[in-house]
């Protein structure tokens, strides 16, 4: 179904007069005389305001990850000690949880620093390695020019 | 000695898709005589007993026993080196990767976690000696990425996980009006802003009592959250309700006072809320994109493009009529009956057995 404004509307399904349906949907669309008074219409409304607020995906903005970020937290976050043998478990369990937790209180916050440290360096490098793919563009912009 | 067939995923965690298919499929294949644990990477406090951390799998591993790897977002460096040295028969199941381009401007973890866990497919085709994916579309992913053949392993519908009572206070703000529903992550790629235009349309030209509820988490997803709000209040629509990540019986309850299930979704691997609208009796009304055609089969109305006001139209007849209303309901639930456990044990016990 191709509408007045030029835009199509198409759709499918089993056992349904879709004949039917389209010429229903062009008439009650036909029927509006208010149209959208708007200046902008809502599809434009809601392009601008994308744009706006979040921005449009360019692929060169993409290059291959030098290191994984998840990787650069190095923080132990989900480590559990539990126990399923009935009271020889739990005896352990407790344990291994006063040993965990002491060694945690003396390594994490050096853990947490070395992390930050980590996705701090991430992304100056991947920066520096952005910025270096520029230059060299144009590095070999400026060979073709100059032979040419 | 039994053979086992384990499973491993990154974390398990409740009302996300690919968990309830693992703890499903451990449930199907004790049933099928297995002997079957999950193990993970970061082993939830709230599936403690239900999972194992990751390194505790080293007793079970050996050439025999069979390692379920389920594959969604990215594996991190630590279990690639660990998946390596493993020497139990490995099989990737591949619940998709939403495209990292979705991401752009919204969240950097997602975007380069996407990024990587498509780039990490070839690696792990050398790892694993056969692919499954809930999706034809799937399936071909994992061709393309070099796996010779993919077979496909359906979502278990386990109808138990939505046997809770509907709140009775919230059905009751739900009744007298027509409200339209979405249900899944609130992400970019199910383009949330499409039903929200067709929302639009609906409200200002056929039922100006009508509600869209967008159930779903928006954990991580707050700048794109941010835009739709602001695209809602531009548009002045104030009954556009992000009900962010709920309870099951809440979400029974949307389900139950819903009229109409709309996902205007460009990129699903699957699409477990069609399943759900289906048992619901909910009409499904939904864009025809990535493997949203297989899971609807003959049901639903599939929309090949998407005009804004025509859609709202298209709501506006399904709801008046009810004979068009009951026979899209009808074939729905037949189409639900290819994903109920019984159905799909078939197929995994073929899948099994071809190995």
């Amino acid at each position: 179904m191709t509408h007045k404004n030029g835009s199509d509307f198409n759709f499918s399904g089993k056992n349904i007069n879709i004949e039917q349906i389209q010429q229903e949907i062009q008439n009650r669309l036909d029927s509006y005389s208010d149209t959208i008074d708007e200046i902008k219409t809502p599809e434009e409304i809601a392009r601008t305001l994308r744009m706006q607020m979040i921005g449009e995906f360019s692929p060169e903005m993409k290059q291959d990850n030098i290191i994984q970020l998840t990787d650069t937290d190095i923080v132990p976050r989900h480590y559990i000690i539990g126990w399923r043998i009935p009271i020889i478990g739990h005896i352990n369990a407790i344990i291994r949880r006063v040993i965990n937790a002491e060694i945690r209180r003396y390594l994490l916050p050096s853990l947490v620093k070395q992390s930050v440290v980590n996705q701090r360096l991430l992304e100056v490098v991947e920066t520096l390695s952005k910025e270096n793919k520029q230059l060299h563009q144009e590095i070999d912009k400026i060979k073709i020019e100059r032979e040419s | 000695m039994t053979l086992r067939i384990d499973q491993f995923y990154t974390t398990v965690s409740s009302g996300d898709a690919t968990s309830k298919q693992i703890l499903n499929l451990q449930e199907m294949l004790h049933r099928m005589g297995y002997k079957s644990d999950i193990f993970c990477e970061y082993q939830p406090t709230q599936f403690e007993r239900k999972t194992w951390q990751m390194m505790q799998y080293s007793h079970f591993a050996n050439h025999k026993n069979i390692l379920l790897l389920h594959y969604s977002l990215t594996y991190s460096s630590f279990v690639m080196d660990w998946l390596r040295k493993i020497p139990s028969r490995k099989i990737i199941i591949y619940h998709n990767i939403t495209p990292h381009t979705y991401f752009w401007g919204i969240n950097d973890v997602f975007y380069d976690a996407a990024y990587t866990g498509r780039k990490q497919l070839p690696f792990l085709r050398e790892l694993t000696e056969i692919g499954w994916g809930d999706s034809q579309f799937n399936c071909k992913e994992l061709v393309t990425n070099g796996w010779e053949t993919s077979q496909v392993l359906p979502i278990i519908f386990n109808s138990a996980q939505l046997s809770q009572k509907p709140k009775q206070k919230l059905l009751k703000q739900l009744s007298n009006q027509i409200n339209i529903l979405f249900v899944g992550r609130m992400a970019p790629n199910k383009h949330i802003e499409d039903l929200i235009l067709t929302f639009y349309y609906l409200k200002r030209r056929i039922f100006p009592n009508a509600r869209l509820f967008l159930v779903g988490s928006i954990q991580g997803m707050e700048r794109y959250i941010s835009y739709l709000q602001t695209l809602a209040d531009q548009l002045n629509l104030s009954d556009v309700i992000f009900t962010g990540h709920i309870s099951a019986s809440e979400l029974v309850t949307y389900y139950h006072g819903a009229d109409i299930f709309l996902s205007m979704s460009e990129h699903e691997g699957f699409g477990v809320p069609l399943l759900e609208s289906m048992y619901f009796d909910l009409p499904i009304i939904a864009y025809k994109a990535a493997a949203v055609p297989e899971v609807l089969g003959d049901s639903g109305i599939m929309l090949d493009t998407k005009h804004f006001p025509a859609i709202a139209e298209l709501i506006g007849i399904v709801l008046e009529d009810q004979a068009l209303r009951d026979e899209i309901i009808a074939r729905q639930h037949t189409q639900l009956q290819n994903f109920l456990p019984m159905t799909v044990q078939k197929q995994v016990q073929s899948l099994l057995s071809a190995l």
